[in-house]
């Protein structure tokens, strides 16, 4: 099955039309759909309709924007033209559709690519699962018995499942990494304040970050590419022009200075992640047991930032229709909205001095690693999950490794591993840079797959046994030849 | 510095703090769910007690909105969209 760039530029080569990409793409979604409920909207209409403009501007003998023709799909938080907004909830569906595609939605629509649908998360975003009561679980598609993570649930299990090469998601503490490691695919968390978020709905306007999955680093540099650049209406969008990273993917990793973060990494840690992040290291021939500042104190005070601004930004809903929010995080947003003030403040007072702690941090290392969750995916529905022999409480843990990264804004980047080979479940590294490298992480990210190391096969749904993980597959041509 | 002191505090405490400040913030809760968000409540607790722990002085501002670092200097007139039939050109 054919990654984004691949179908990019067999539809430049005229080997298939935008068109028979598409037709492949619905096919897939059609027959998988079902058991991974990774989509909430489906746009077919207008995937049509941008197909179509792509193969009568490749006809005319235009040349093609770099996404030409590639399907995608969004998070249902992104504005999308004609479609409510719903953001994972219920209590949204009564607004008025979007009248203007997400500033993000626009690029890639210039880029050429084709918007296929929106997709399942949890609601307002605060989640690790997308175990959603309103729309269903989104599945993941390596063992459909097991969360896809969240809280871009959607956009993981519909890069994993081969639905479509590229998505978009959302990460405030975790929630594109999570459903990355989770589904094992490749994902970027870009730097905060990198792409614009205008037409997103929020969640934590401090610690919002938009970014993309796929199956490819490739594929992630390319449409990351493809979304960058100032926007002077978004206060939080602080780049001021484009940096692109996919002429310089290939470069390998000579000369980086390369560190495995220990402590309060390792220590929340299980055995799979520390695997994964061994093997990883080990590839890159790292420094071992290197030390990120204050990382506990930070998981706390991204955890009280994002309670006291998600509740606060919800309080209104809360007080008249509680009943129709997610009742898996009702209780997690009235506790943030009734959180003294006073916790709010020192958080953001401690991440100012967290700030220059980390960038000191980078002034000795250009990559830093650690595993992105602590345990592979939990089955649906659990509670808990035994971390080095600690039950943990599942929804509010499995940020542990993520949470301090994204609350200093690093860009980071996802990488699929498979501790227990291919017969086993996925588990994510992050690939960590400083801030505004983006393209360091992407490099370390493209060297990791073209050693072999890391990769995102499809996952083969139909031939799903109850209780036993997918069997999955890689296949070079198009799911079906047109 | 001398270490703060955490004056006693109980899940009962929490519970009355749930409920008093539910209702200043109108927010309707029966007692099951006070006792699901002072759960949860006791839990973040715990982790500001953590941050009241770290040391700040008075000239710690709270951050503005958050940039990670300064945005490198540069050329502002880059495009971003190379051509398809050119994969992987940066421009």
């Amino acid at each position: 099955m054919r990654t984004g760039l691949q179908t990019a530029r067999a539809i430049a080569a005229g080997d298939i039309s935008a068109q028979e990409a598409l037709a492949d793409c619905i096919a897939r979604i059609e027959a998988t759909d079902d058991e991974v409920n990774a989509f909430t909207d489906r746009t077919f209409d207008r995937a049509d309709r941008e197909a179509l403009a792509v193969d009568r501007r490749r006809a005319a003998g235009e040349p093609l924007p770099a996404l030409a023709g590639v399907p995608y799909a969004v998070k249902n938080l992104f504005d999308v033209e004609g479609l409510v907004t719903r953001a994972g909830s219920r209590v949204l569906l009564g607004n008025a559709p979007a009248v203007a595609d997400a500033v993000l939605v626009q690029r890639l629509q210039v880029a050429g690519a084709v918007l296929v649908g929106g997709l399942n998360m949890d609601e307002f975003a605060y989640g690790f699962t997308t175990e959603n009561s309103h729309y269903g679980p989104c599945r993941n598609p390596r063992d459909l018995t097991r969360v896809a993570g969240g809280s871009s649930g959607g956009s993981g299990a519909a890069v994993a499942a081969g639905q479509v090469p590229i998505t978009l998601g959302s990460d405030t503490n975790g929630s594109i990494r999570v459903p990355s490691s989770f589904c094992g695919v490749f994902g970027l968390k870009p730097t905060f304040g990198r792409l614009t978020r205008r037409g997103s709905f929020p969640f934590v306007s401090s610690i919002d970050h938009l970014g993309p999955f796929a199956r490819s680093a490739e594929d992630l540099a390319a449409s990351y590419d493809a979304m960058q650049g100032a926007d002077p209406l978004d206060p939080g969008c602080h780049a001021t022009r484009v940096q692109p990273t996919l002429g310089s993917i290939g470069q390998g990793i000579a000369g980086l200075r390369i560190g495995a973060l220990g402590g309060y990494f390792d220590e929340n840690a299980g055995p799979q992640a520390r695997k994964a992040l061994a093997d990883v290291a080990a590839l890159l021939k790292a420094a071992p047991n290197v030390v990120w500042p204050d990382a506990a104190e930070a998981r706390a005070a991204a955890f009280i930032t994002s309670a006291s601004e998600g509740g606060a930004l919800h309080l209104s809903n809360l007080r008249v229709r509680s009943r129709d929010f997610e009742p898996l995080s009702v209780d997690r947003f009235i506790s943030g909205a009734l959180q003294p003030a006073e916790w709010y403040l020192r958080a953001q007072r401690f991440r100012s001095v967290y700030r220059q702690k980390v960038i000191a941090l980078f002034g000795q290392w250009d990559v830093l690693l650690a595993a992105a969750t602590p345990v592979q995916a939990p089955v649906v529905g659990s509670e808990t999950f035994d971390l080095n022999g600690a039950a943990m409480p599942t929804r509010p843990s499995i940020g542990l490794l993520t949470q301090p990264i994204s609350f200093a804004g690093c860009p980071v980047v996802a990488v699929p591993c498979w501790p227990q080979g291919a017969d086993g479940l996925p588990i994510g590294v992050q690939v960590i840079t400083a801030p505004w490298h983006e393209d360091l992480a992407l490099r370390v990210a493209h060297f990791l797959e073209t050693e072999g190391l890391c990769s995102a096969p499809v996952a083969a749904i139909a031939s799903l046994v109850a209780g036993r993980p997918s069997q999955d597959f890689e296949s070079d041509g198009g799911f079906s030849e047109s | 510095m001398k270490p703060i002191q955490d004056p006693p505090w109980t899940d009962a405490d929490t519970a009355d703090y749930v409920r008093i400040a539910a209702r200043l913030q109108a927010l309707p809760l029966d007692e099951p769910q006070v006792r699901r968000v002072a759960l949860h409540l006791g839990r973040t607790r715990a982790m500001a007690q953590m941050l009241t722990r770290f040391e700040l002085t008075p000239h710690e501002e709270i951050t503005e909105i958050f940039c990670p670092a300064p945005f490198p200097p540069g050329d502002d007139a880059v495009s971003a969209t190379p051509m398809a039939d050119t994969p992987g050109a940066s421009t």
